[in-house]
């Protein structure tokens, strides 16, 4: 068509268009937003399928079409920042005043990254990696703005040592000369196996938030722990409301989640569970689930909780571990492949087990933990502590665990006489300053710390197989 | 302008629809779809993974958000999936289903997926509707879709009495008819003898047009699943056939009012009837069909229309209300499942009168079905000024 | 006896033992007097941390009276109405000792509306004392208007809420000429539509309501006054122990408890405690209160308070234990064992056991700036406007005209570039008698209605060809549509004073005499 036409009667009217709408966020859109404007949290869902957690979270995971609308996970308020723009122009619309950084983050416990406002530096500052955090709004508004905007993490985090195994170490054990199996026993004697117990029977969100119920919290704190340093997690299932449970389909669940969550990482089950659970609720879940690791009890014994300021017994338990038991539920998971990790609450508790290991159904390397604090077993004493690790048989492992106070004491001990360590939400609610801990994970920065200072390293999950004798993965 | 047979049959092999509601506060817009995307899935009895291809189609005026497909892949399952974006106004929903149609019939893809949807609770319906007129001129006198034309066309020809009882006579049919839809949006229990007071008593909102006779405005979606032959045989129980569809329209803003024998418009309606049931060779379409489920935006031009629809002469179409012939149990069924006046989510409109179509096909329908077998359906689609699809749906591979 | 949200007088004196607080009263020797309209006189006696209420026939030897109307009463101790207000306002008045008398205000806790579903009744009343609270002057900034409810049915009534000076006012009853009357004919309904459960339209469409006067403005009330909130409910620790000791028995979970014979006795103490104890045998439960012989075990629960928390879910069982606010006593094994014998406690649904999750709502007018071009066709026609000319352009083909113009006739598909003068008077073909208040999209703000679009057969036009513009309000009765065997009404422009090149170049158009 020309564009030789008359143009003189041309010209531009001035329009707008304005109606009402009314936007509904709709169930899972609302818990995402009146969790971050009252709890201050940001939550995602995960879809068990394909293993992503979103967020912002969704009712359905575009990959696989799943309903995920109730696989809700704290992806905690930190994250770093994966790319950036900076936004050079003023409009009405806009949430800034030009310049400012629209940043994509992905928050810690996310897979998919977000875009916020990054404010708080100057846009030359921005890199990509940067690790940011979460600042909430306070007059809040019920939209994504009660965030109000991502900043530079103030707080540096406690430094974990780098963990690249693979070049540090041989990853295949072959060894065909004596100098380089000294060689190598001497490097895995550096090595330090931290572990996580992420719940025992009673330790409840009330009293540390951070403590586990679901399989998703369990995965995610899991997932912080493994980060942290620790090759190895232990754990109570719990239902719902904080209840430990034998249900065997909700511990794989918890299991599974975990494992979905970080592959690498050995999960340790409990064959305790909880306060009056028979022994056959107590083994079959681990038959059934077969997780690389269970702790077996070794003595029957008070197991009770007692005011520690006046001596007034609160609950008391019997926790039953005899003779016939020990052997049960040794011979079973020997025999389904679970390696037990032989919990001594005393020097008897030991001394049943050097008798029944006559036997000879548990196979090398054992593996001992020691545990102190229990009300109804001993105290931590670094003699007594001394006198267990002489008395366990030679080339046998051993860790520890306290409840309360003994658990630094314990591990520290422990990593000095050439021990591992067992931290974790199970034993202890605080870190040594006393403050709460932030999760376990934070008592496994921790246990590294402790590591370091002696010049001991973490041990990555392989290579605690390695040293404990469990089968490669 | 040439006509070709189909290069392949194609079949609907599932259907899925949401509860249509003004109260869909508890999910947004792709959450909601996904009701209907999973209902239809379940109803073919296969996986998204099935799908080879995503048409989506809704008015984007209405909720206010643009290309609503990217946003909706949360629920639509188009991830990673071709996918086309259709919105022609009230006729998105047939026009998706021609596209689905003509997509597996090319060769193009073997199953296709429409989907349709609206959430008018969202927006402003009258609003969003008047926003499509020519900003410099019409903008500013159009009140939406509502309009008395029609009422004061039908009064003028029939009478005031006859014509204000036959709108309502429709429209209470509708209402019972809805009764027994557990998805429709609107059912008031309304009774035949309330016709006198309702006109009396419904307020006006233009000329003659009552709020009773005019549709609802509701938030929901439907889905419908498109199969080339074979796989339509394999996979569905009842496979229900697309024969044929036709789509007309016009360019006229200004021509609908002040309609006059005189100097007849050729209605599209009737004009694309007339055309589908040539080529079809389909001599007396009331005879011909078993059920129709007509796009009927209102009472008045629900009345009127099905003179068009069925190029029917005189007072035929009045007759056939007033004889309640067009109740399930009549001679012609006209929207067992309540029509548009009942349930109204613009997007997924047009497409629920191919799926209700389908159901009564295939007998699916629950306790909207009617009772006569139904071999031949007929669905329509309406909408911007004078806009129309047809949709012809068959029982059997046989014509 | 009137109730007020439920709630009698009598229901505020009655419980005010139980809601009495002993450090209020620290020091307190006196009698009050409650003098209260139509329903009586109360007088109270607070004397060593102890306190007496009894109905009196006189309130002679009280310190101070407080002289109040029942509504108004239990407003206040419902916080239904603001105390300060009506203090302010003299609904209530103070006799005697003024500061003595402020003393009771800190003696009791809060009342609480009690447990049973409200009624329609109930709502209508909440929803009307809460409207002026509601009202949101900055969104109808100068309102000056009269909205009258005609509420029918039970619980129904008449109120007129009168906004002016961005201020509102509630008045019972009837006013003159309401700006819009809302005829509502069942209060039920009108209480879903404020509940959320359906919507205005509904209503009206199946004629259960109506609006009188002007539409537009009731249109706009969801704008005029903030949503509706209905009152939580609340439960005591009282309500939440006998509602799980009511619900015991049938939590019972028999399969769990094969070959149990064990009785387990709740001891709770505090505020709402009570002493409990379930009797498990051949596979059934039976409760009883008070303790039996040998229990087989005994929770000793410090804290009522606690014990609800912890079957809320809110607390645990092991936190009590760990600190020291509860003991187990007995064959702890059992008591660990409860969650398996008895199934979870579900509050009542209408107190919010599951709570109803906040589902969150954005409302927002989306304006956008537009700039439209004319073009050569529109440009013409538009400009034509400025000197008080229409022109329409004719298809060389079929010889229609097109007004306003467009570059082709759509109908032959050829160019249309024969220019016509056509009018500016003309006859109505077609009038649209709009009563349906819809919003201009130009503005966001809602057309003032009725109003009269008219479809116009311009002189020189024929067909249906017709002109669209708004008609003359004050004509708009006495158009007579046309067609072409009867003239319609013949109308002329009238023109702006001021022109831009736009369709309101014309105000509108009027009756041509």
């Amino acid at each position: 068509m020309s564009l030789e036409y008359d143009k003189k009667d041309c010209f531009i009217v001035d329009g707008k268009l304005a109606l009402p709408y009314t936007y509904f966020a709709g169930r899972v859109g609302s818990k995402f937003i009146t969790t971050i404007r009252d709890q201050k949290k940001i939550m995602g869902v995960k879809c068990n399928t394909c293993g992503k957690v979103f967020v912002p979270p969704r009712q359905t995971c575009e990959r696989c079409l799943e309903d995920i609308r109730n696989n809700w996970v704290d992806v905690g308020n930190t994250g770093e920042v994966v790319n950036f723009t900076v936004v050079r122009y003023n409009d009405g619309h806009l949430p800034r005043k030009a310049p400012y950084v629209l940043a994509l983050v992905k928050l810690d416990g996310a897979d998919t990254p977000f875009a916020h406002v990054l404010d708080g530096l100057k846009p030359e500052e921005v890199e990509i990696g940067m690790k940011v955090e979460a600042v909430f709004a306070n007059e809040t508004t019920s939209t994504i703005l009660d965030i109000d905007h991502f900043a530079p993490s103030r707080k540096k985090k406690v430094q974990v040592s780098d963990r690249a195994p693979a070049e540090k170490a041989p990853a295949a054990a072959k060894t065909k000369h004596q100098p380089e199996l000294d060689e190598r026993r001497k490097a895995m004697s550096k090595k330090v196996v931290i572990t996580a117990a992420l719940t025992g029977a009673a330790t409840m969100k009330t009293q540390n938030p951070a403590v586990p119920y679901t399989p998703q919290e369990f995965a995610e704190e899991a997932y912080k722990c493994y980060k942290a340093g620790a090759a190895m997690v232990h754990m109570h299932a719990r239902e719902d409301t904080g209840m430990a449970t034998h249900e065997h389909a909700r511990i794989k669940a918890t299991h599974d989640a975990i494992k979905d969550r970080c592959p690498e990482l050995i999960v340790n089950l409990s064959s305790a569970v909880g306060m009056g659970k028979t022994p056959e609720q107590r083994i079959s879940q681990i038959v059934h689930i077969k997780p690389e690791m269970a702790s077996l009890n070794t003595n029957t014994m008070n197991f009770s909780i007692v005011d520690r300021k006046t001596g007034k017994i609160f609950i008391d338990f019997v926790f039953e571990n005899t003779f016939t038991m020990l052997q049960d539920f040794g011979k079973a998971m020997e025999e389904n492949g679970v390696k037990p990790e032989i919990e001594v609450y005393d020097m008897g508790g030991l001394d049943n087990t050097l008798l029944v290991m006559k036997q000879g159904f548990f196979t090398d390397p054992m593996n001992f933990n020691f545990v102190w604090g229990v009300a109804g077993g001993q105290a931590f004493r670094p003699d007594a502590f001394l006198c267990l690790k002489n008395a366990i048989p030679a080339g046998a492992n051993f860790t520890t665990c306290g409840v309360g106070t003994d658990q630094f004491q314990a591990i520290t001990m422990s990593c000095l006489v050439g021990g591992h360590m067992r931290v974790g939400l199970e034993d202890n609610i605080r870190i040594p300053t006393g403050e709460m801990a932030k999760g376990s994970y934070e008592q496994v920065e921790w246990a590294v710390r402790i590591a370091e200072c002696q010049g001991r390293e973490p041990a990555t999950p392989d290579e605690a197989r390695e040293i404990m004798g469990l089968k490669k993965r | 302008m040439a006509h070709r047979k189909k290069n392949r049959n194609v079949g609907i092999i599932g259907i899925g629809q949401t509860k249509y509601s003004s109260h869909r506060e508890d999910v947004n817009q792709p959450e909601m779809i996904h009701e209907a995307v999973s209902a239809a899935l379940k109803d073919a009895g296969i996986t998204i993974k099935d799908i080879d291809c995503i048409v989506h189609g809704n008015m984007e005026l209405f909720e206010m958000v643009h290309q609503p497909d990217l946003w909706h892949v949360l629920g639509t399952g188009a991830y990673g999936k071709d996918s086309i974006r259709i919105t022609t106004g009230g006729t998105v929903g047939a026009t998706i289903g021609c596209a689905s149609d003509n997509l597996v019939a090319s060769g193009m893809y073997d199953i296709v997926m429409a989907i349709g949807f609206e959430k008018l609770q969202e927006g402003h319906t009258t609003g969003g509707i008047t926003n499509m007129a020519d900003p410099l001129w019409f903008r500013n006198l159009q009140t939406g879709a509502l309009t008395g034309s029609k009422a004061y066309d039908v009064i003028r020809e029939f009478g005031e009495e006859r014509a204000k009882r036959v709108s309502l006579m429709y429209r209470i049919i509708m209402d019972k008819h809805a009764g027994l839809n557990p998805l429709a949006h609107r059912s008031f229990g309304l009774e035949f003898e309330q016709i006198d007071d309702l006109v009396r008593t419904s307020p006006k909102l233009v000329g003659d047009l009552k709020l009773i006779e005019m549709c609802s405005q509701s938030d929901g979606a439907c889905a419908v699943i498109y199969a080339v032959e074979k796989k339509a045989k394999e996979l569905a129980k009842t496979p229900v056939w697309v024969r044929d569809h036709i789509t007309v329209h016009r360019e006229e803003t200004f021509v609908m009012f002040g309609y006059d024998e005189k100097y007849p418009v050729p209605m599209t309606h009737r004009f694309a009837a007339e055309q589908l049931y040539k080529r079809n060779g389909i001599k007396k379409p009331l005879e011909y069909f078993d059920v129709f489920e007509m796009y009927d935006p209102a009472a008045w031009w629900a009345v009127d229309w099905l003179r068009d629809f069925f190029q029917l002469k005189g007072d035929e179409h009045l007759k056939l209300v007033e004889n309640k012939e067009i109740m399930i149990g009549g001679k012609m069924p006209v929207n067992p499942s309540g029509g548009v006046i009942a349930s109204n989510p613009i997007g997924a409109t047009a497409l629920v009168r191919i799926a209700e179509a389908a159901l009564q096909v295939r007998g699916d329908a629950g306790k909207h079905q009617i009772p006569t077998p139904v071999n031949h359906a007929l669905a329509s689609g309406f909408g911007g000024t004078m806009w129309t699809v047809l949709t012809m749906l068959e029982k059997e591979l046989n014509w | 006896m009137a109730e007020y949200w439920g709630v009698k007088v009598e229901d505020i004196f009655n419980t005010m033992p139980e809601r009495f607080r002993l450090d209020g009263a620290k020091g307190v020797d006196a009698s009050f007097g409650y003098d209260i309209k139509d329903e009586g006189k109360w007088k109270l006696t607070v004397k060593n941390g102890a306190m007496k209420i009894e109905k009196a026939a006189d309130l002679a030897g009280c310190v101070s009276i407080m002289v109040a109307d029942g509504e108004t009463f239990v407003g206040v101790n419902t916080g239904k109405v603001d105390g300060v207000n009506a203090f302010t306002s003299g609904k209530v008045k103070v006799e005697g000792d003024f500061s003595a008398f402020g003393k009771t205000a800190k003696m009791f806790k809060k009342f609480v509306i009690g447990k049973k579903e409200m009624s329609t009744k109930d709502y209508i009343l909440d929803m009307f004392g809460t409207l002026v609270s509601r009202f949101q002057p900055k969104n109808v900034p100068d309102l000056n208007a009269s909205i009258t409810y005609q509420i029918g049915g039970e619980g129904g009534g008449v109120w007129t809420a009168i906004i002016k000076d961005n201020k509102c006012t509630l008045k019972e009853g009837h006013v003159e000429k309401p700006t819009v009357k809302l005829e509502i004919n069942e209060a039920k309904d009108w209480v879903d539509v404020m509940l959320g459960k359906s919507d205005p339209f509904s209503l009206l469409s199946a004629g259960k309501a109506a609006i009188v006067g002007e539409t537009a403005l009731a249109m706009k009330l969801g704008e005029i006054f903030a949503k509706y909130q209905p009152p939580k409910i609340e439960f005591t620790t009282k309500d939440f122990i006998l509602d799980m000791f009511g619900t015991l028995v049938g939590r019972f979970q028999p399969q769990n408890a094969e070959g149990l014979d064990a009785s387990i006795t709740y001891q709770i103490g505090g505020e709402g405690g009570g002493v409990w104890t379930a009797i498990i045998k051949d596979g059934k439960c039976s409760l009883k209160e008070g303790h039996v012989d040998k229990a087989t075990v005994k929770l000793e629960i410090n804290e009522a308070k606690d014990w609800v928390d912890v079957m809320l879910g809110k607390s645990d069982p092991f936190s009590l234990l760990s600190a020291g606010k509860a003991a187990i006593v007995g064959e702890t094994a059992l008591a660990m064992k409860l969650g398996e014998l008895f199934a979870k406690y579900q509050p009542p649904a209408s107190i919010g056991g599951e709570p109803e999750q906040e589902l969150l709502v954005l409302k927002k007018t989306i304006a956008v700036k537009q700039r439209f071009a004319t073009g050569p066709v529109m440009g013409k026609f538009l400009n034509a406007m400025k000197d008080k000319k229409l022109i329409a352009n004719k298809c060389p083909s079929c010889g229609r005209i097109q007004i306003p113009p467009r570059e082709v006739c759509a109908e032959c598909r050829v160019s249309a570039d024969e220019w016509v003068e056509v009018g500016p008077k003309g006859q109505v073909r077609y009038m649209e008698y709009v009563y349906y208040a819809s919003p201009d999209p130009l503005t966001g703000e809602t057309r003032e209605t009725p109003y009269g679009m008219v479809n116009i057969l311009l002189d020189g036009c024929k067909g249906h060809d017709t002109f669209a513009h708004l008609i003359r309000r004050d004509q708009m009765d006495i158009i007579k549509n046309g067609n072409n065997e009867i003239a319609g009404t013949r109308v002329r422009p009238v023109w702006n004073d001021k022109r831009v090149g736009s369709v309101f170049d014309i105000k509108h158009f009027e009756i041509d005499e």
